[in-house]
């Protein structure tokens, strides 16, 4: 083998590598752009309309319209939970910070939830 | 310098060789890239329903998201009592005390509700549609506070039952005016194992549906099984994962999912036909079976059942895998479910209790 051939076998061996990332690495293809390798996310699902992420590496307030009225959702430290629904019992609010993958929150009554998606969507479905 | 000429040869195809290796890497990566997943949810049966489907071209993955949300507003509207819809009507002749035939589409629902709540012992009882309209546990929203004990007590005089519906072929007879049917812990199990049969016939073998506690998945998401989360009771958190086989549903019922606080007390949806009260002795049942509608039923006989009957009501509903959170917090597993759960946290030590929102 010369160098050539090795310079060839090595740049093949270094395309395979780079071609395995590209099309097994991140969120093997979801079109619902749940996942960023780089930042944790969360998943807001309002009655009606397609679900949409929040990155949660940046502080804030978000507030979504649901069925019954505005849900407000705090986002601080990498962490997000509800502060505001118009719901009766506000169990969402009372479902405290949602920090890690899997953790979950709904209001039912106002068709509003959030979940949070890791930063490699390990979960497929969290049963509750 | 002849003698070496071959070699120089074989030298120079190396590389073609090289690169016909390069290619064949290259078709090789492109060709085992996976077709997109797709995911999609909406907000039906007083829940949130998701759908995944894998391995799935772009056009037939809208087909079945536009089939499977109209199958659940279908089901919606058709098996709740508190809806305009068949079981209402149901309700309304059955309340007449005269025989009459049953539609089509109800009657396998009434049927399969029937038999599994024989084999729960009456544990699961579509029957007190009655109790769980005075509790207010029909509603997204209960009411806050729990009925009078005298309207309670005047429901159970004669404790409504399935057993009260006598059936003559496809015609039925109410028996007891007490009654009346409540497929809220069925329903939504039989909508999940319809969504899946309905994507196996259009040929999807990769898919999960989720509605809340009620969850089947068919085949695996790509290279991987499917992957899922059970919830804590009493949290927003994860209590324990595990990966699915090829036809598999998880059914979680818990005191968590529609409940109001009364006196520091917590009041909760899943009512035991024995009493007429909300049941005591545990707050989360989940079980793993083929056809979820079964589960639905099954993980909610489990909580009425409690630590003490559990394990007998399961065996007698076929159930081999399936986990307990008793009100202690304390964690009841059987043996075939125990190897395939990975905790988030110690199951010896129970869940943690200081979550319990506060009035």
């Amino acid at each position: 083998m010369t160098v050539a051939d090795r310079w060839v076998v090595g740049a093949a061996l270094a395309l395979v590598a780079w071609l395995y990332v590209w099309s097994w690495g991140g969120s093997l293809g979801s079109d619902a752009g749940g996942s960023d390798a780089a930042g944790v996310v969360a998943e807001v699902v309002v009655a009606g309309l397609p679900g949409e992420t929040i990155d949660l590496g940046r502080d804030g307030e978000v507030e979504v319209q649901g069925r019954m009225g505005p849900s407000r959702l705090l986002v601080q430290d990498g962490r997000v939970r509800f502060t505001a629904s118009p719901c009766r019992n506000k169990q969402c609010i009372r479902s405290g910070w949602l920090a890690h993958e899997g953790d979950f929150a709904a209001c039912l009554p106002n068709g509003v939830a959030v979940e949070v998606l890791g930063p490699e969507r390990g979960l497929d479905a969290i049963n509750y | 310098m002849q003698a070496r000429r071959p070699e120089r040869i074989a030298g120079r195809q190396a590389p073609s060789a090289a690169v016909l290796l390069l290619g064949a890497l290259v078709l090789t990566a492109c060709g085992a890239r996976p077709t997109p997943v797709h995911e999609f949810q909406f907000f039906a049966m007083g829940t949130l329903v998701e759908v995944t489907l894998a391995n799935v071209e772009n056009a037939p993955a809208q087909e079945a998201r536009h089939a499977i949300e109209g199958l659940f507003r279908r089901a919606e509207d058709d098996w709740d009592a508190w809806r305009p819809g068949a079981l209402a009507r149901f309700n309304r002749r059955l309340a007449g005390g005269r025989p009459f035939a049953v539609d089509a589409d109800l009657l396998p629902l009434l049927q399969g509700s029937s038999d599994a709540s024989r084999r729960s012992h009456g544990l699961f009882d579509p029957a007190i549609g009655r109790l769980t309209e005075l509790w207010g546990f029909h509603r997204d929203e209960p009411r806050g506070r729990p009925p009078e004990p005298e309207a309670i007590a005047a429901l159970m005089r004669r404790p409504p039952a399935m057993s009260d519906l006598r059936w003559n072929g496809r015609e039925v007879q109410g028996t007891n005016k007490a009654v009346q049917i409540d497929l809220g812990a069925y329903a939504k199990g039989y909508a999940v194992d319809l969504a899946i049969a309905h994507l196996r016939g259009v040929g999807i073998a990769n898919a999960l549906v989720n509605a809340g506690g009620d969850l089947r998945a068919i085949g695996r998401r790509g290279e991987r099984p499917w992957r899922i989360g059970i919830r804590q009771p009493r949290s927003a958190g994860v209590l324990a994962t595990l990966e699915l086989g090829e036809d598999e549903s998880v059914l979680t019922s818990g005191d968590y999912e529609r409940f109001f606080m009364y006196d520091g007390k917590r009041y909760h949806h899943i009512l035991d036909p024995r009493t007429g009260y909300p049941a005591q002795g545990a707050m989360a049942a989940t079980v793993i079976c083929r056809w979820a509608a079964e589960g639905d039923a099954a993980s909610t006989a489990l909580v009425v059942a409690g630590p003490t009957e559990w394990q007998a009501v399961a065996r007698d509903m076929g159930i081999g895998q399936a986990m307990l959170i008793d009100s202690l917090g304390r964690i009841h597993l059987t043996e075939a479910l125990r190897p395939r759960l990975r905790f988030t946290i110690d199951p010896e030590s129970g869940i943690p209790m200081d979550m319990d929102p506060k009035p």
